[in-house]
């Protein structure tokens, strides 16, 4: 993915043009403007242009987030545009906001189904779980609905790299091969009550047996702001490391309890539990000393991947005060996921929803310029696309407070298998 | 000669826009005197306290012409608080003390506009000298005291403010005639000391008594006013609000036959031994009587003798502790409440429950309900079954309004009628059940001596046409004397007395115990 | 046992906490008579005032303005919305509140972000020990401010003349106006005391070992109403009781959860407090310490 001028991209465009014009077998019609050609079509596409759907959290409390992969979505899709679109095609994004309110989704993708192609994303555990089931039914791609393993049971889901509960297999991996936690001692796992803690004790409980370790779970909400009592029972049972499956409050709690109960041992946590705000918190000592985060895309302090630096430059000059964050890498690569899936329906002239899903199920070794590990297979139906996580420590120096530290893939991650 | 302290002008007072309770009302209390404001209920008398303490807009009325006037100042415009400081206080009615309170908390509250410390020390010092009592109780809650304490606290807390004019809105209401002269006493008192009032009474005996001058208020008009012993003379008054001019007249026993027959003829309703207690308190120890078939037998004994216990026995919605209570055959203290209807007895309640929004005639229905024979389902698809026979509930219904005198208001939605129909309405629902024996409890409670007269006649005219039992239970004294062939006296729970009218009125225990001073 | 009085004195300081909040909600609801379910978002808004204001002006000065700006809003919300209300019933004022409580939510959401802003507060993320049982500073100095602020509001309600009138006002507001107690003047004091108590507990909500300010915040303030029922609606005592066993309970039952588990599976410390809650209304409907008809009609 490189970053055009905007000459340049139209000319590439022409060129695309003239291109297919030259390649196609039958006698194109004259319309103008669009790529008129012998694929097939349905919802969302016509000559000229493809409209894609994203459900996302505008007004509730997912807004700020929401917002950075809405502007980099745009801006992902300006781009592909600008560079001849997709099968000669303009997308268009048709944003929408549910709220974080699940009726209000399931309202708002029975309007949009008829109109879009595909939805590059669908934001938040609940109003995902009430869309998915539905876009089932009719067959619709859609992407950007978190990690969590009950997604991939759905196989019109493109989940962006490994799920919850193999991060959490790497992470206890990673502790026992990497951090100095012995065979035999316990390990403490804070999980939210829901699919995302759910999955990931269940990815920890896993690696705890093939390591012979012992899981300690401790149970929250997000409504848990203090984890004293939480921490106090963990060094209570004397934990040599924690796994949190929270939020980036519960982090900072967590870590700052823990440390100054004197207990000194990793946390790790999962995808979204680290913003870089919590480093102007007093619990920032605590987190620099002893806190890693897995994620299964690349930080956005790892510019040494060409697609993450693509990602972050494009984010830097659609909006250049926006605040910067996992999110930029994320919506990059969501998009860029629906991309190559629209690209692949496109070669094999079904440029439908179906046809999208079915390119989805087919395509079994995916790269991503270094945003997710190389290799994700999509074709292993209710598995993981990938064992491979990003393994990064909370750091003061690095852009968004992580740095990149390791790409792991453990063997109790490996091992592990939803419904095995 | 100086302005009077307040001076009332043509004075009209309109609730929700639309309900006059005063029209062109004037009246004037001079500085030092005390001015009784004689009226029955609804005659609009609380809604004059409210506009002189400007405390109508919370209850959604408004003044909507004249004046008043307070040491010469126009008091439009000025909310209560402003009122209060000028030294104008009012008493409410009911004395609603605030009952979580201490006592002295509660005069502090009462003390609440008054910032300078001496002076509320000083008011503090003159009210525990008025009312020892309320010294002596100043720690405890003010829900603990009695209800003449209540009241003695509820004007303490008044005065407070040291007022130049006190407003008292029916202070003897519910209190024991022994209470009510002491109040009264009290009243004296505070007037000798300096400060004005205008006090609100039913009670126009202790309101005469007191006031230098008085008026009568009706309907929201002034029908009369005068000095207090003027009035006290007129032949109108008299008549109307202290019972002097009609004579007390033993009900002659009745003989005939009932014009309607009941259902079932009444039977004799022996009350044994009946003992109710509440955790530790004993309500009723050891009460024994008899009512015979047919007559009209009162239970009287001041507030808190037990009555209205006795009453709830009656009806079965109390258990007694020990004892029994038999009607004819059947031992009611043994059946569940509806089961005690199905004996053909019905009651009627103290506090009026009625089902304000629906029509007389609906709630007179409701009290034909034990007998409706139709079932639901032939009911819901209007059978003609269903349909005769609610065309019978119907003119039976009819019949009990015509002979209690609300046979015109049938269709009439019962809020909007006078306070003594409300009570006609609740006796017609009884009635409607077509009882043998009927409760009677506080049937006048309220009510002025002449609407109480009409009140007795009517149950006098019940009695004669439907031949029921009817246990009447009061503490308004002439009104049982006039009525009941039998009394039986309660006090702290005990039978005292028994006998006919003539007998307990002159039986001393009964006189020290209940009449009080006034009758002694 | 160092262990246990760990988790006793966790608990405690928490309970105090969410007593301040709990105390809020009983004073509003004495002095109005609403169920003020917009005061878990007056307790963000006073955490998030200090949050924001105090790189510029310091902490002290900016808790003291997020104080004052925790109760003008309780004010304001009284002043324009509550005593406006065309029928003054209680479950339609605390459908109101909710409503209140939304829009103040997102706003506050929308401002905040994502971020977790820190509080500044000068203590840190220390610690104070006693023997082998250590315990937050800001948790040591919640207990030491709530104890203060509940005196203060003992002294209050029985020693001066405007809080023996707010009771009054609030056992019976039409005789309280008799005696000359504005009434509009109680209901302005009571729903700015509970704004000055929401801030306070949202310093202490989401200073160390809390790591700042997060929209859950205001979630967490709903922690508090447990607490506030089966004290009993109307009672301030209550609410410091009611917060005491809420807290005490929730942190022994998941600091002792690993024991538990057979019996009550995990998780369970997030439910304890309800449970609590009803098994304290089952055996006294009208709470620990609240009056028999709190509800006010």
């Amino acid at each position: 993915m490189k970053h055009l001028p905007r000459a340049s991209a139209l000319s590439a465009a022409a060129v695309t043009l003239l291109a297919l014009a030259a390649c196609s077998t039958t006698a194109p019609s004259a319309e103008g403007g669009g790529g008129s050609d012998d694929v097939a079509t349905g919802n969302g596409v016509t000559d000229s242009e493809i409209t894609i759907g994203m459900l996302t959290d505008l007004s509730g409390p997912f807004a700020a987030g929401a917002a950075v992969q809405v502007t980099e979505t745009q801006a992902y899709w300006d781009q592909v545009n600008a560079d001849g679109g997709v099968c000669g095609r303009d997308v268009t994004v048709d944003v929408q906001d549910h709220g974080y309110d699940p009726q209000r989704a399931v309202t708002l993708y029975r309007s949009m189904a008829p109109d879009v192609i595909a939805l590059q994303q669908v934001l938040g555990g609940p109003t995902s779980s009430a869309v998915l089931p539905l876009a089932e039914q009719d067959d619709v791609y859609v992407g950007g609905v978190g990690w969590a393993g009950s997604a991939l049971a759905y196989p019109n889901n493109q989940l962006p790299g490994a799920s919850n509960a193999v991060q959490a297999a790497n992470a206890v991996d990673y502790m026992l091969d990497e951090l100095g936690v012995a065979e035999g001692s316990s390990i403490g796992v804070v999980y939210f009550a829901g699919d995302y803690g759910g999955d990931s004790l269940a990815g920890a409980e896993h690696a705890a047996e093939e390591r012979g370790v012992e899981i300690v779970a401790q149970e929250i909400t997000s409504q848990t702001t203090d984890l004293s009592a939480q921490a106090s029972a963990l060094a209570q049972a004397d934990v040599a490391g924690v796994v949190l499956a929270a939020a980036p409050t519960q982090f900072a709690s967590l870590a700052g309890v823990l440390s100054s109960q004197g207990a000194d041992v990793p946390i790790i946590g999962m995808n979204p539990t680290f913003n870089p705000s919590l480093l102007t918190t007093p619990a920032a000592d605590a987190l620099l000393a002893n806190a890693y985060s897995i994620t299964s895309i690349s930080p956005y302090a790892n510019t040494d991947a060409p697609g993450v630096q693509a990602a972050n430059d494009l984010y830097a000059e659609a909006d250049p005060d926006g605040a910067v964050g996992w999110e930029v890498p994320l919506a990059y690569v969501q998009a860029e996921l629906l991309k190559q899936a629209l690209d692949g329906a496109c070669e094999s002239g079904d440029l439908t929803p179906e046809g999208v899903v079915a390119a989805l199920g087919e395509s079994s070794s995916v790269d991503t310029e270094g945003l997710l590990p190389d290799g994700l297979d999509y074709s292993n139906a209710g598995q993981s696309p990938t064992t491979t996580v990003f393994i990064s420590k909370v750091s003061a120096d690095a852009d968004a407070g992580l740095e990149l530290l390791d790409q792991v893939s453990g063997p109790s991650a490996e091992s592990f298998s939803y419904g095995g | 000669m100086s302005p009077p302290l307040l001076t009332v002008e043509h004075l009209d007072v309109v609730y929700d826009g639309t309900i006059t309770a005063l029209s062109d009302v004037s009246l004037t209390v001079g500085e030092g005197q005390v001015v009784a404001v004689l009226g029955s209920n609804g005659a609009g008398k609380t809604s004059l306290l409210r506009a002189v303490s400007r405390a109508l807009d919370s209850y959604g009325g408004s003044v909507t012409g004249g004046t008043v006037r307070f040491a010469g100042e126009d008091l439009a415009g000025l909310d209560t608080a402003a009122v209060v400081r000028r030294g104008l206080v009012q008493v409410p009615e009911g004395r609603r003390v605030f009952r979580d309170l201490t006592v002295a908390e509660n005069l502090r509250a009462g003390g609440y506009t008054v910032r300078d410390a001496a002076a509320r020390a000083e008011a503090r010092d003159r009210v525990f000298d008025l009312f020892p009592i309320l010294a002596e109780r100043r720690d405890q809650p003010g829900g603990l005291l009695s209800g003449g304490q209540q009241q003695m606290l509820a004007m303490g807390r008044a005065l407070m403010v040291s007022p130049r004019l006190l407003l008292l809105d029916e202070p003897s209401l519910g209190l024991a005639p022994l209470l009510v002269d002491q109040i009264g006493e009290i009243v004296t008192e505070i007037n000798r000391q300096g400060t004005a009032v205008l006090l609100i009474e039913q009670n126009a005996v202790m309101g005469l008594r007191v006031a230098d001058a008085a008026s009568v208020l009706e309907i929201g008009r002034v029908t009369a006013s005068g000095p207090a012993a003027e009035l006290a003379a007129s032949d109108e008054v008299q008549e109307r609000y202290l019972g002097v001019a009609v004579p007390v007249v033993a009900t002659e026993v009745v003989g005939s036959e009932p014009a309607i027959p009941t259902a079932e003829p009444p039977q004799r309703l022996r009350v044994e031994g009946l003992t109710v207690r509440f955790g530790g308190i004993t309500a009723l120890s050891e009460v024994s009587f008899t009512v015979e078939p047919g007559t009209v037998h009162a239970l009287i004994g001041p507030n808190g003798a037990g009555k209205s216990t006795l009453v709830n026995v009656l009806g079965g919605a109390y258990r007694a502790t020990e004892g029994a209570v038999h009607y004819g055959d059947a031992e009611l203290t043994a059946l569940p409440a509806h089961r005690v209807a199905g004996l053909g007895v019905a009651r009627t309640f103290q506090n009026i429950s009625l089902a304000l929004e629906d029509t007389v005639e609906d709630n007179l229905l409701v009290g034909r309900h034990r007998l409706m024979r139709a079932g639901v389902l032939s009911g819901a698809f209007r059978s003609p079954r269903a349909r005769r026979e609610e065309r019978e509930h119907r003119e039976t219904v009819a019949g009990i309004a015509e002979l209690l005198g609300i046979g015109a208001l049938l269709r009439t939605p019962v809020h909007t009628l006078a306070y003594g129909d409300r009570k006609r309405v609740e006796m017609g629902r009884a009635l409607a059940a077509r009882p043998s024996l009927l409760l009677l409890d506080e049937p006048v409670a309220g009510m002025t001596h002449g609407e109480s007269q009409e009140m007795a006649e009517t149950i006098r005219q019940v009695r004669r046409d439907l031949g029921l039992s009817i246990v009447l239970v009061e503490h308004d004294m002439p009104f049982v004397m006039g009525l009941a062939e039998q009394v039986t006296v309660l006090d702290f729970g005990k039978k005292i007395a028994e006998g006919t009218p003539a007998a307990v009125q002159r039986d001393p225990e009964v006189l020290r115990a209940y009449l009080g001073a006034a009758a002694a | 046992m160092s262990y246990l009085l760990e988790q006793v004195l966790n608990g405690l300081s928490y309970g105090l906490v969410l007593s301040l909040i709990a105390a809020g909600f009983a004073i509003v609801f004495t002095s109005t008579g609403v169920l003020n379910f917009a005061h878990g978002s007056v307790v963000l808004l006073g955490a998030y005032l200090v949050a924001v204001l105090h790189p510029t002006i310091g902490f002290w000065p900016a808790v003291l303005v997020g104080m004052a700006g925790s109760a003008v809003t309780g004010v304001l919300i009284n002043a324009v919305l509550v005593r406006n209300l065309a029928d003054r019933k209680p479950d339609t004022a605390a459908i109101l509140m909710l409503g209140v409580d939304i829009v103040l939510l997102t706003e506050l959401t929308r401002r905040i972000g994502n971020q977790v802003l820190t509080l500044g507060a000068p203590w840190g993320a220390s610690v104070v020990r006693f023997g082998d049982v250590s315990l937050p500073t800001g948790r040591v100095l919640a207990a030491g401010v709530t104890v203060v602020a509940f005196a203060g509001l003992w002294y209050l309600f029985s020693r001066t003349d405007l809080g023996v009138g707010m009771r009054a006002a609030a056992a019976d507001g039409p005789t309280a106006s008799l005696m000359g107690i504005r009434l509009s003047r109680t209901a302005a004091t009571g729903w700015a005391l509970a704004g000055v108590l929401a801030a306070v507990a949202g310093v202490f909500l989401t200073s160390f070992p809390a790591p700042g300010v997060a929209p859950t915040v205001a979630l967490s303030a709903f922690a508090a109403i447990p607490a506030w029922v089966l004290g009993g609606f109307d009672s301030v005592p209550g609410a410091v009781v009611g917060g005491l066993v809420i807290g005490l309970t929730s942190a022994l039952v998941t600091g002792y959860e690993a024991e538990l588990e057979p019996f009550l599976g995990t998780g369970f410390g997030e439910v304890a407090p309800y449970v609590v809650m009803i098994v304290v209304l089952l055996v006294r409907p009208s709470g620990l310490l609240g009056s028999k008809e709190a509800v006010r009609v």
